[in-house]
């Protein structure tokens, strides 16, 4: 091989914002909804899927309540599996949206926390059968759907906006002209049993952005998409301007807002819009005080916070943390949003924490709104944040 | 745009030496990551992130990038990905086991960081100040491999100039259970390879060991192989770990080895461990291409991915990958023989329309993967049962 480094281009930075890349179809089974439609009018409607623990031993932890999925064979029961099987209907969802049949030549890009690590802990406490394959999803997605390339990232809270930007880079380096990109996550007992370890009081509840929260709480959910790219302008559900991810490369469980920051801004410029160009934020809002007060922080940095400011909603007090899928399911809610003009409200916010009192976050009920470009943030232990800047398609 | 590799690490016990690898040996006595690292900052870090630290050091070090194990160039482009399968799981297990035992009062919170899986990819990125994309890959037995595409594919669609890959497995007892194997036979160790765009390279006259060929995916070996290879051109094969069957036409002539009749089984840590020994092998026996494969047991597809020896040259023809003029202080193991001569021009196989046809064909019959005599035992492991006999999780207290 040779390379005439007089001509070799440079370093291109500018590649991806090249990239028209829309989405196709989407899918989402949370524990208000088993459909993007089930769960984006049940967070209109101010529902939640707040409920005592079900699956695990309640005498074992402090914390009472988490936002699950509890579709168990019996009540109190737990059963390996689940998260694959969220997955598969998220995944059929999205393909069925987009009209597709068959899927089993795309790529599949897969964002998830915590595998099907829940399978593993089932399998060392109470003897469940466990082939180390099923850890990570491809044998059961290439048994449904016959997919052969399949990748499956386990990259904490941000991993299904990082899975949708490698799936955009396949699509731009024409290693496929269309794409599944999902997440999904289900609660293991070890990381709800250590984040219930390390707060101080236990949350009855997750309250993004309150003065008054108490932490954390782990949801069950799953998300995907169909990308492809889209030189023509077609749209489908909307179209993904960009997908920015980076790692502040600073600690392993604390945010820092700076490396938040730099994602919104590298999102802007690859997108080409500036902060007054965003109707919408869905913010991360995690309801853990350090999560909440970087995220400000960074945005406050960003956008100003003299009010003002764009539209801004949290998931979380509806659907609780869901981890790997909750970025992508963020983003679908924002495309559905910007589809319906109504805005779901963040739960159980009633006095914003210091930094966030001038911003437009939306509270009580639904707001009928008219946004057009949305901003969806993710980030994750380590460190690892990603920004996505979507367009959506206006009835 | 072509993705060189600059830097190869070892955190293989006392197999220090990339060079080394050639040599059909296993890793050697086992040398404590902390002897390497020093013992500040691992006290809470699980081994897979020890090991994998290990390698990264010695990766950047072997790529010139370090002045006293500090990065000398700018952390913002540069990317990570790590891959592994059973980097954590011994935490999750174990965690899990006390909880349902004790209680999560009688947990440690320091094992907060290690139950999520990127561990050892976020903590490489904070060790070297790495702020580019950082991605964990857990994606069974090809992990290796699509780790490194992965690294190129962050490189050319402009994400990153640099990217350090890395692939890391331990042995404990829940791997061991898991996989149904003995200590012996599986890994504890992590490989680290530093990819570059050739321009990121040229700017600080970079020493370049190889480069990234092309990769695909299949569900059959033989048409995997085919799609990255041309008839006749590869040196040296190295196949799915515990293959044992033929070889397909594409690489019947190539010398062939199996890593983990040395190495134990190397899971998402083996297409790293496969480019390490693939570049030691193109350096010194002067050969044209290798490729690696991964995957393909129980049905599950192949990865391949050749590796080219490079020689970039300027237009006049002057080699302008230098070497440095002033070596880094090594971590302990010689400089990587010069790069082998070109290949012939012609440019790289699987980049045609040739090639790519024959990765688009049939890719939905019926899976002619690997025979299932050529694949070590998978079948499911029942853990259960042992929650009595566990060793506790040793309780810390934070800082």
């Amino acid at each position: 091989m040779s390379v005439d480094l007089a001509t070799a281009p440079p370093p291109c930075a500018d590649v991806r914002r090249r990239a028209a890349v829309s989405i196709a179809g989407y899918g989402a089974v949370t524990s208000i909804g088993a459909t993007t439609d089930e769960t984006f009018e049940a967070m209109c409607a101010g529902h939640s899927g707040l409920a005592l623990l079900r699956g695990f031993d309640r005498s074992r932890f402090r914390a009472r309540h988490a936002y699950e999925i509890d579709d168990r064979p019996s009540p109190g029961s737990e059963e390996p599996g689940r998260a694959t099987r969220w997955l598969i209907a998220a995944i059929e969802e999205a393909a069925d949206d987009a009209g597709l049949t068959d899927i089993s030549e795309l790529p599949v890009v897969i964002g998830t926390g915590l595998r099907e690590l829940r399978s593993a802990e089932l399998s060392w406490t109470d003897g469940a059968a466990l082939d180390a394959a099923q850890l990570d999803f491809r044998p059961a997605l290439r048994r449904h759907f016959g997919t052969t390339r399949v990748y499956s990232f386990a990259n904490a809270c941000s991993a299904s906006l990082y899975a949708l930007a490698l799936a955009c880079d396949l699509l731009l380096l024409d290693e496929a002209p269309m794409a599944v990109v999902a997440g999904v996550d289900t609660i293991t007992a070890s990381m709800f049993g250590l984040l219930d370890r390390v707060q101080l009081v236990s949350p009855e509840s997750l309250r993004p952005l309150e003065r008054d929260s108490k932490g954390v709480l782990m949801g069950d959910g799953a998300a995907a998409a169909i990308v492809r790219r889209d030189d023509a302008g077609h749209g489908g559900r909307g179209r993904l301007r960009t997908v920015s991810v980076n790692a502040d490369a600073f600690h392993v469980t604390a945010p820092a807002s700076e490396g938040i920051a730099q994602a919104i801004r590298d999102a802007h410029a690859e997108a080409r819009v500036r902060p007054q160009d965003i109707d919408l934020i869905l913010l991360h809002g995690t309801g853990t005080r350090l999560n909440d007060k970087a995220e400000t922080q960074a945005v406050a940095a960003v956008f100003g916070n003299a009010g003002g400011g764009p539209a801004m909603t949290a998931l979380k007090s509806s659907v609780g943390h869901t981890s790997g899928a909750s970025g992508l399911l963020s983003l679908i809610v924002a495309l559905r949003a910007i589809e319906a003009g109504r805005i779901p409200p963040t739960l159980g916010l009633e006095n914003p924490i210091d930094g966030a009192s001038n911003f437009d976050i939306v509270r009580g009920e639904q707001r009928l709104a008219d946004p057009r470009l949305a901003e969806v943030h993710a980030f994750g232990f380590g460190g690892v944040n990603a920004v996505a800047i979507v367009e959506g398609e206006t009835r | 745009m072509s993705v060189l590799v600059t830097g190869v690490g070892l955190a293989l016990g006392e197999l220090r030496d990339p060079r080394a690898l050639r040599e059909e040996r296993g890793p050697g006595a086992v040398v404590e990551p902390a002897a390497i690292l020093g013992h500040r900052g691992l006290l809470y870090k699980d081994r897979a992130t020890q090991l994998a630290l290990w390698a990264a050091l010695d990766a950047l070090d072997a790529a010139g990038l370090l002045d006293d194990r500090a990065l000398n160039v700018s952390g913002e482009r540069f990317a990570v990905v790590a891959s592994s399968n059973f980097g954590n799981l011994d935490t999750v297990c174990r965690v899990a086991a006390q909880i349902a035992e004790e209680g999560t009062s009688a947990i440690s919170p320091m094992g907060l960081p290690n139950a999520s899986s990127n561990v050892v990819a976020s903590s490489v990125s904070i060790r070297f100040g790495l702020r580019g994309p950082n991605l964990m890959l857990c994606n069974g037995a090809t992990g290796g491999l699509d780790a490194v595409h992965v690294g190129s594919v962050l490189i050319r669609a402009g994400r990153a100039d640099r990217a350090l890959i890395i692939g890391v497995e331990t042995r404990n007892e829940v791997v061991e259970r898991v996989l149904g194997a003995a200590a012996a036979d599986l890994l504890d160790g992590a490989v680290g390879l530093v990819l570059e765009s050739a321009a990121a390279g040229r700017e600080r006259q970079a020493e370049p060991v190889g480069a990234l060929g092309p990769y695909a995916v299949d569900l059959d070996l033989e048409r995997c192989l085919a799609t990255v290879t041309d008839p006749d051109d590869i040196g040296l094969w190295l196949v799915p770990e515990g293959y044992n069957g033929p070889a397909p036409s594409s690489v019947e002539t190539a010398s062939r080895r199996d890593l983990s009749a040395s190495f134990g089984r190397c899971s998402g840590a083996l297409g790293v461990l496969q480019c390490a020994t693939g570049l030691a092998w193109l350096a010194q026996d002067g050969a044209k291409r290798v490729v690696a494969t991964a995957g393909g047991c129980g049905g599950d597809p192949v990865a391949a991915l050749v590796l080219t020896a490079t020689d970039v040259r300027g237009t006049r023809g002057e080699r302008v990958l230098r070497p440095r003029s002033r070596r880094r202080e090594r971590v302990g193991h010689a400089p990587h023989a010069p790069p082998a001569p070109a290949p012939p021009p012609g440019g790289l196989p699987g980049s045609t329309p040739r090639a790519r046809r024959a990765g688009r064909r049939e890719r939905s019959h019926v899976p002619r993967v690997l025979r299932d005599d050529a694949c070590p035992s998978s079948a499911p492991a029942r853990l259960g049962g042992q929650r009595s006999r566990l060793a506790p999780v040793p309780r810390e207290r934070p800082p």
